[in-house]
């Protein structure tokens, strides 16, 4: 029902768009791909067709200033066995107003400010340097940790100053965003129904053409009876994220450079303090106007998490046919190890359990790690627009 | 250790293999051919000389996105398919492939909902919009140029 609701908002919008704008384009984005991955551990060897996703892009210039956005995306898993594995997300939905260079408000459902990959390359994958995006910075619904989209309203400006120093400023619904609590939590949390607002900063310089140095951070609560991780925090959580990096990446430049560094640390007064790490370095060289090898390490610590973490290394090449069409190649080795939580009962000298005052267990909250083994195998995809 | 080591030294080899395939069968000479162009605005714009940088930061919206004396959206025109003027264009002005034009400008467009270039067919149409839109950019052969009306060259390339 959901997902017929959300065809029917933007086919309404895309016609009205069309109708109403002076200027509309309409893109089509496809990536089928196909991995193949062995584990030197498990001995398990998986093939997959994958990234079976079809995206429909849509921008209209109503006036000199307001322009409008709209991303859909059709999805088919075929890793499913269900037939019903097909699904349609609006990834993005949003108005532009720009006021001046220094000046522009954008509202609505968008990418999240944060970092630099995230704020260019997502679901047209041709435009993206890698087959997929570095762990660190995949999105919340699709196993990460970042809310790689939201909902809300962004301020920026750019090409500020001899430096083209630029700035985003949103402030959207967060990680503990209304929707995600269930009717159940609703009623135990009746007197904390409502949200409280995330706030995501960006800030860039450019000091020579092409080269990007930026930091960006995150601040969210999640209250009590919100979702987040697989788990219901009965106390609010504070979320906060950390980001820097430094890119050298143009379309008129030869070598292509990107690292980035992401911390993401949370505080409750269940799991205590935790927190994520992890980033990447990728480098690329662009021989001739088609050819381009590249190499990524990519390193994530999410042990706090209870989630696996991972240290790659991918090596591949992308052949540009033209603007619309790339085929990417890319071999990657990596490790992961899986942590899992681990409860202790607190004991005394004579091995009976010790209770607090309100007769509950006193526990200690460990984790065991598992090392998952060497994974390696090719991946290959095809992205395309037209 | 062994493992890895071994299975990395496999996926470099693949790839360099696949590198040097690809790349055996695509390098050939650029087409360096073209011919002379005039960069044109419209005749309302109070810019009157520009050089080949700065066509280059306008045309491609790069640092400004409106034209700072004229308070209008700087409107970038391209040619619909490969022609003289556009190789010459692309060559020296932007110094950029076709392919990376066309990715710069779904990039912006991606990114921020910025309109991508309007394209023509002709010189003809292309100066019919420059000289119908205050913010257009364009260019086009010299000869076109010199008989146009509505326009005014600000940069002539050989």
């Amino acid at each position: 029902m959901r997902k017929s609701l959300q065809v029917v908002v933007f086919l309404i919008l895309a016609v009205c768009s069309a109708v109403i704008a002076q200027d509309t384009k309409v893109r089509f984005f496809g990536q089928p791909g196909f991995d193949l991955t062995e584990n030197t551990k498990t001995k398990q060897a998986g093939s997959n067709f994958v990234g079976n996703n079809f995206v429909i892009f849509v921008t209209s210039q109503i006036n000199e200033r307001v322009s409008v956005l709209s991303e859909t995306n059709f999805k088919l898993n075929f890793r499913d066995s269900s037939r019903s594995s097909f699904g349609v997300d609006i990834e993005r939905l949003m108005v532009k107003y720009y006021v001046n260079d220094y000046l522009s408000l954008r509202f609505g459902r968008m990418y999240s400010p944060l970092g630099y990959w995230n704020t260019q390359y997502n679901l047209g994958l041709v435009l993206q340097p890698t087959i997929i995006r570095p762990r660190i910075i995949q999105a919340e619904h699709e196993g990460g940790l970042l809310p790689t989209r939201d909902g809300g309203l962004q301020i920026e400006g750019s090409n500020i100053s001899s430096l083209r120093f630029s700035y985003k400023f949103l402030i959207s619904n967060g990680l503990g965003r209304y929707g995600v609590r269930s009717a159940s939590t609703n009623a135990q949390y009746d007197n904390t129904r409502y949200n409280s607002f995330a706030y995501t900063l960006n800030l860039m310089i450019e000091p020579i053409d092409n080269l990007k140095i930026f930091a960006s951070g995150m601040y969210d609560e999640i209250k009590p009876g919100f979702r987040y991780r697989g788990f219901t925090p009965t106390s609010t959580l504070y979320a906060q994220l950390l980001n820097g990096g430094v890119a050298f990446m143009g379309a008129d430049l030869k070598p292509e450079f990107i690292a980035e560094y992401y911390n993401i640390s949370t505080k409750d007064s269940y799991f205590g303090n935790t927190s994520a790490k992890g980033g990447y370095v990728y480098a690329g060289y662009k021989l001739t106007d088609k050819i381009a090898p590249y190499a990524i390490f990519d390193y994530t610590d999410y042990k706090d998490f209870f989630v696996s973490s991972l240290n790659s290394f991918k090596l591949g090449f992308r052949y540009k046919f033209d603007a619309n069409a790339v085929v990417k190649f890319e071999y990657e080795i990596g490790e992961r190890v899986f942590a899992s939580p681990t409860v202790t009962l607190v004991r005394d000298a004579n091995g009976v359990p010790v209770f607090d005052a309100n007769g509950n267990p006193q526990i200690i909250l460990g984790r065991s790690l598992t090392y998952g083994g060497i994974y390696h195998g090719p991946r290959l995809q095809f992205a395309f627009a037209f | 250790m062994k493992d890895f080591i071994y299975q990395l030294a496999l996926g470099i080899a693949c790839t360099i293999i696949a590198i040097v395939l690809c790349t055996a069968f695509t390098f050939k000479g650029k087409d360096l051919h073209g011919s002379g162009i005039a960069i044109i605005v419209n005749k309302e714009n109070p810019i009157n000389d520009l050089t080949i940088s700065e066509v280059k930061l306008y045309w491609l919206r790069k640092i400004k996105k409106r034209w700072p004396e004229l308070n209008k959206n700087i409107k970038p025109a391209d040619r619909k398919s490969k022609c003289p003027e556009q190789d010459t264009f692309y060559g020296k002005v932007l110094n950029m492939a076709a392919s990376d034009v066309e990715t710069y400008f779904i990039q912006k467009q991606y990114d921020s909902a910025e309109k991508p270039q309007d394209k023509f067919a002709s010189d003809a149409a292309m100066i019919e919009f420059v000289a119908s839109e205050p913010g257009a950019i364009g260019y086009v052969s010299k000869s076109a140029a010199a008989t146009a009306e509505g326009i005014k060259v600000v940069l002539t390339v050989e």
